[in-house]
């Protein structure tokens, strides 16, 4: 097995939105908590990144704010809505019995 | 859904600066990455070359992004509605009964809406019919607010009226159409120089009359209606500047008028009217039909002021006559169809009232629905599934049934409205002009936009009320408390309003029962009548008295006829159910043109015998009572009420004047009241005098038949043409079919509430069912483990009874409220009935109440036979 593998299908939403809780935060810029984060082990596609985002800001999950950036150019910047932070609350909740689940069972083979 | 839809319009209008926006978005993070890799070490073109492969492709990234914009909606509102009507096809009893409910409610709606539209909604098809006036004489002393006009008065008028700036007049008028050796009566209206220039009216074909036609001397012209046209003429499309003869003359048909095209009334044709000598100074006998169309700028009010001035100066001027007189100005509107707005309204009350009830069961049995796919949902929710995703397919749900039931309401509304045409009073206004359009199914659309927002709400507010907590450790139970009650609530309201419609059509009922058998003083089977006009052909009394005769003898002689007789007057006949008479009883003293009127009729001394009238005290008229012997009348026993309460009134003496100065003349009987113009008022004072005394040359014969009538009918025009064939016979028909088409408006409202009331109580008792047949279901475990334990069968069914006829008595208290305000508005149309006539309380609540428990039997018998081991193995 590769030691960085891409996001599995259905994660992407719940990494994405982890990721902004620490803040607003443009594009580019939450591939790369998001890789950082994870010591480099989880990666997101640019590819699927932005379809994702602009998925989450039609849900109302995420809004977005045009900001300058620090090297004067326009910047889209992403943050969690109410209804994104709850959305995140129940997908923690999830994932992390999901995850007790998968774990339980591989302990036990 | 409507966010999404409203949001996908905008993403669609501001593509343009959605893609920019894309652009930049990628363009910055394209750099970011560039100068991050230039950070890291790597060569500026290398850096590039990475960056531009981790995006994907700049253009692939920017489609995908876009793509996501524009197709979430799309996508999922066409997934919702694929998902709905899958869910709809494994329930479909309950789809066809939303949707059958639905499409009662809106067709019921849009069949009233639409002839509302019709008939009141629409503008009059004149040109500024706001500034179009009738104008009425009004004798207040004798109770006669809107009478017609003398002629001499309407030139008055016409002379000083500034208001108005033009004024039109028609003389209502008959002539003998003749043709091919046959003659027949048509219905004319003589009209004044201008009529058609004030109502702005255009012919269909030809031209309407010019001012040349209304000289002395001028060829005689006249201008066809439509249906004349098209029944006696074929239609023939040349007929304009032919001849056709009228009277005695060949006449030049200038025109034809449009369909529907009904002014003053119905009629066959009209002809120029020029006022003789007489009409100039004639201001007694009050016939013609006054029009105006007032001033730009001025108001009916403004047309009332100036012209009670001019009466007021009338009156003194022609003091004979115009003492007393007014004038009276109505909005040319209001005369059409301002008497008919209380029935219409009437109707639209009652189809939004059974589209209220159906909304409301639809809800409930939505609500029910929902309370099934409870543990579905909670399921849903305990797994993470958003709120909307769960709310979003409700509503489409919602939209997707209601908009369905509206299509097949409009569909519906368009058999409603046909049927309305066959039922509809034949005076109602413009019916035949009332067709399903445009507007009337914008309305269905609406009205069923209506039921699908009051669905979505009730699913909505319920799907976002529930939580998931415990919900997989609940075993099979279903449903809140709270939505029960709910659905009980709307229930008893669906039995409520249905009651009120049934309230007020069996008020109805028993009103036309009344009508039905209240003492008309005649009787109507078996009896043939038509009307003659011989004013040309027998000027001389001698001649039309042998003329009658033979007519009389030989219709005697037909086989199956038992009585025959003349009079001046028929009853129910509209327009000749008789003139009024000035009556002066001897010993008293009136006021010249004062005088207090009955109802006068000029009769043939078979005449009651003929029509089944009593004769309470003296004599009837006798074949002696001829033009040789002594006036004699017999009156009715209103009269007398009214004019000899306390005297014999049989010997006494009285001055009747029919058209025409007061004849002293001696009472020798009294008959039994008879209601001529209006079944369903007082009787009114009537006065009868033998026409050998008094031959007016307007003619009703009267037949009476052993057998059926219509079987005599085709005889009679033989008959009386072997006799004279110049004579012309019209408004032949039984006096049952006139009956029949007296209480036409009675029978219209009567059916259509009946036919409301009765589908309102129908969509009710589906709700009781629906909604017992839920509880029976709700309560499956509890009743099974109670007859486990030995509970009687009968128990279980009083329980459920119970529960029924509570929720029937809240429904039937409501009902009754609502009623005791409600049936105000039909109160024109009750008839010796009060309005809290116990018996069509009874009888409602009764009927209510009966059906509701009915309904609720079928669950509940089947809760009774709950077998208790079923329902335990089964969980």
């Amino acid at each position: 097995m590769a030691d960085s593998r891409e996001v599995v299908q259905g994660t992407l939403d719940l990494l994405v939105l982890s990721s902004l809780r620490a803040g607003s935060m443009h594009g580019w810029g939450i591939a790369q908590r998001i890789r950082d984060r994870s010591s480099e082990t989880v990666l997101v596609t640019t590819g699927a990144l932005y379809p994702a985002l602009h998925r989450l800001e039609e849900r109302r999950l995420v809004r977005s704010k045009w900001q300058v950036s620090e090297s004067n150019r326009r910047a889209r910047y992403y943050e969690l809505t109410a209804a994104g932070r709850k959305a995140l609350g129940a997908e923690v909740e999830w994932w992390t019995r999901f995850t007790a689940g998968v774990a339980g069972v591989i302990a036990a083979t | 859904m409507f966010r999404r839809l409203w949001s996908a319009t905008l993403a669609l209008f501001r593509r343009r600066q959605l893609e920019h926006d894309i652009d930049d978005e990628l363009r910055d993070h394209l750099e970011r990455d560039i100068a991050f890799r230039i950070a890291r070490g790597a060569s500026p073109a290398e850096a590039r070359r990475l960056a531009a492969a981790d995006l994907g492709g700049l253009e692939r990234t920017r489609d995908d992004v876009r793509d996501v914009r524009f197709l979430t909606h799309v996508d999922d509102l066409r997934r919702d509605v694929r998902f709905t009507l899958r869910r709809l096809a494994r329930s479909p009893a309950y789809t066809a009964l939303v949707i059958v409910t639905i499409g009662l409610g809106v067709g019921a709606s849009t069949t009233v809406f639409t002839v509302i539209d019709g008939v009141l909604l629409k503008p009059l098809p004149f040109r500024s019919p706001g500034e179009l006036v009738t104008l009425w004489q009004t004798r207040t002393t004798e109770g006669m607010r809107r009478d017609d006009v003398p002629p001499a008065t309407f030139l008055d008028w016409q002379e000083r009226a500034r208001t108005i700036a033009t004024m039109a007049a028609a003389d209502p008028w008959g002539v003998t159409f003749r043709r091919d050796g046959s003659s027949e009566h048509v219905n004319a209206w003589r009209v004044s120089d201008g009529f058609f220039a004030v109502l702005d009216a255009r012919p269909w074909l030809g031209r309407t009359f010019r001012p040349e036609d209304f000289l002395p001397g001028s060829t005689p012209v006249v201008l066809l209606d439509h249906g004349f046209w098209q029944r006696r003429l074929g239609g023939d499309p040349r007929i304009v500047g032919r001849s056709l003869t009228f009277d005695d003359g060949p006449h030049l048909v200038v025109g034809v008028m449009p369909p529907n095209f009904e002014m003053p009334e119905r009629t066959n044709l009209w002809q120029p009217w020029v006022p003789d000598s007489a009409q100039r100074v004639e201001r007694f006998a009050t016939y013609m039909k006054v029009f105006g169309r007032m001033r730009p700028g001025a108001s009916v009010a403004d047309v009332q002021a100036e012209l009670s001035t001019i009466a007021r100066s009338m009156e003194g001027e022609f003091p004979r006559s115009n003492r007393g007189v007014g004038v009276s100005i109505v909005s040319l509107e209001d005369v059409i169809i301002g008497g008919r707005r209380p029935l219409l309204w009437t109707l639209l009350g009652a189809a939004l009232v059974l589209l209220f009830v159906t909304v409301v069961n639809v809800g409930a049995l939505h609500l029910t629905r929902l309370d099934r796919q409870h543990r579905e949902t909670s399921v849903r929710l305990a797994l993470g599934a958003r709120r909307s995703a769960i709310v979003r397919p409700l509503l489409v749900e919602a939209f997707v049934l209601a908009l369905t039931g509206g299509a097949l309401g409009a569909a519906a509304g368009a058999v409603g409205v046909r049927v309305l045409h066959v039922l509809g009073p034949v005076d109602l206004p413009r019916l035949v002009d009332v067709t399903l359009d445009w507007r009337a199914v914008v309305m269905s659309a609406l009205f069923a936009l209506v039921a699908g927002a009051s669905l979505a709400i009730v699913s909505a507010r319920r799907a976002s009320s529930q939580t998931h907590e415990g919900a997989p450790g609940t075993r099979g139970m279903t449903g809140s408390r709270r939505g029960t009650r709910l659905r009980r609530v709307a229930v008893g309201l669906q039995l409520a309003l249905s009651l009120v419609l049934l309230i007020g059509t069996s008020l109805l009922v028993r009103s036309f029962l009344q009508v039905l058998s209240a003492d008309r003083g005649y009787r109507t089977e078996n009896t043939l009548s038509f009307s003659t006009w011989i004013y040309d052909e027998y000027p001389a009394v001698a001649p039309r008295e042998q003329f009658v005769r033979n007519v009389l003898e030989r219709l005697r002689a037909l086989p199956g006829v038992t009585h025959v007789a003349i009079g001046s007057a028929l009853p129910l006949a509209d327009q000749i159910t008789g003139e009024d008479a000035d009556v002066v009883m001897e010993g008293t003293a009136v006021v010249a043109g004062e005088e207090p009127q009955a109802r006068g009729i000029a009769v043939w001394p078979s005449y009651f015998e003929t029509l089944g009238t009593a004769v309470r005290q003296g004599r009837a008229f006798l074949p002696s009572d001829d033009a040789g012997s002594e006036r004699v009348v017999v009156v009715n026993e209103a009269f007398v009420r009214r004019f000899s309460p306390d005297r014999d009134p049989v010997g006494r003496m009285v001055s009747v004047g029919l058209m025409g100065r007061g004849i002293p003349s001696r009472i020798v009987g009294v008959v039994a009241d008879t209601r001529h113009a209006r079944l369903d008022g007082p009787p009114e004072p009537g006065v009868y005098l033998p026409w050998l005394q008094r031959p007016i040359e307007a003619i009703t014969f009267i037949v009476r038949t052993a057998g059926d009538p219509d079987a005599v009918a085709p005889l009679v025009p033989r008959t009386v043409f072997d006799v004279d064939p110049r004579v012309a016979l019209d408004r032949m028909a039984t006096l049952d079919a006139l009956l029949a088409q007296h209480l036409r408006e009675r029978t219209f409202l009567l059916v259509l509430l009946g036919v409301f009331g009765a589908l309102a109580v129908v969509v009710a008792c589906v709700g009781v069912f629906g909604v017992m047949s839920q509880a029976v279901t709700e309560r499956r475990r509890e009743i099974a483990v109670r007859m486990a334990l030995g509970a009687a069968p009968q128990r279980i069914l009083g329980e459920f009874a119970r529960e029924a006829g509570w929720m029937a008595a809240g429904g039937v208290i409501a009902g009754v409220l609502v009623a005791a305000g409600g049936t105000t508005v039909i109160s024109r149309y009750l008839y010796n009935v009060a309005r809290f006539d116990p018996l069509a309380l009874g009888a409602s609540i009764a009927t209510v109440t009966g059906l509701a428990l009915l309904a609720a039997l079928v669950p509940s018998l089947r809760a009774a036979r709950t077998p208790p081991a079923s329902v335990i193995h089964r969980d």
